[in-house]
């Protein structure tokens, strides 16, 4: 038994489920669910349909470059049955998708939330730009001072004047 | 058994139903990749004269798997969009099983091969 990888959004293909297409050419592709066997019959290019992994590595959404990710391998030698190597691969197996888990979680965090952040701040600030006439004398100065909003907020205070 | 009537599959839209049969599939991508390599790309320039085929299998468009019926209506389709289109498509290369796994990291550990095989 084997745990396949779907050609089109490379999820993981568990056994009884999916379609297998067999091209002329031998070729085999095999999809974890119609979505993905429909799109492919649409010729739609991996690559460019978001919610695939391909789009996403390409694309910088998910960490490309780990060595969490570097664990998962296809064998294609066979290993000679040994029960202690198989009590430590299935402790090891559980601890790397822990970690690999715990770095996505915080590539996530520093690809999302940090922008999101900065984002908020800068709308923030332009409002407060906007509406200077209602920012309390004492508060003005300080920001003049610290120069958080600019040159520009003081030339408009004299304009005004 | 009986007739079996299947669903989701494009039923009742023609043309999509069609075109999306597996009795009617073009060429994908990685195969004319395949195709435009110099060492096939021979073959599908110089074809025999084939009098089933449109325009007798002469003018053929490596790019988009289609024959044309003479020269003047090919080099129409070489100015076209839809031809335009597919060579910049086939520029970044085919996308194969190997892209979607490595897209989850899955790489392939074939062994090291034992020193006595080398021996013998």
């Amino acid at each position: 038994m084997r745990l396949e990888k779907c050609y089109f959004c490379s999820s993981t293909v568990y056994p009884g489920h999916g379609i297998m297409f067999v091209r002329n050419d031998a070729k085999q592709f095999r999809f974890c669910r119609s979505k993905c066997h429909k799109n492919f019959k649409m010729k739609r290019n991996p690559r460019k349909v978001k919610w695939t992994k391909a789009f996403r590595k390409a694309a910088g959404k998910e960490m490309v470059v780990d060595g969490a990710l570097d664990m998962e391998r296809r064998r294609n030698v066979p290993v000679r049955y040994d029960r202690n190597l198989m009590m430590t691969t299935l402790t090891a197996m559980k601890k790397i998708s822990e970690i690999r888990a715990k770095r996505e979680r915080v590539f996530y965090k520093s690809r999302v939330i940090s922008k999101k952040r900065t984002a908020e701040k800068t709308a923030m600030l332009k409002h407060v730009k906007m509406n200077m006439e209602l920012v309390p004398t004492a508060t003005r100065k300080r920001l003049e001072e610290s120069k958080i909003l600019g040159q520009k907020v003081q030339n408009e205070d004299v304009e005004m004047a | 058994m009986g007739r079996l009537r299947k669903k989701r599959n494009h039923h009742g839209i023609r043309d999509i139903k069609r075109k999306v049969s597996t009795k009617n599939r073009t060429k994908d991508i990685d195969q004319i990749c395949d195709d435009l390599k110099p060492e096939n790309i021979d073959k599908w320039k110089n074809q025999a004269f084939d009098l089933d085929l449109p325009g007798q299998g002469q003018h053929y468009c490596v790019e988009c798997a289609r024959y044309f019926i003479n020269d003047t209506s090919m080099q129409e389709h070489l100015k076209s969009k839809v031809h335009r289109r597919r060579v910049k498509e086939l520029r970044d290369g085919p996308y194969t099983q190997k892209d979607a796994e490595e897209a989850v990291g899955l790489k392939t550990d074939n062994g090291e091969r034992s020193r006595n095989k080398m021996e013998l």
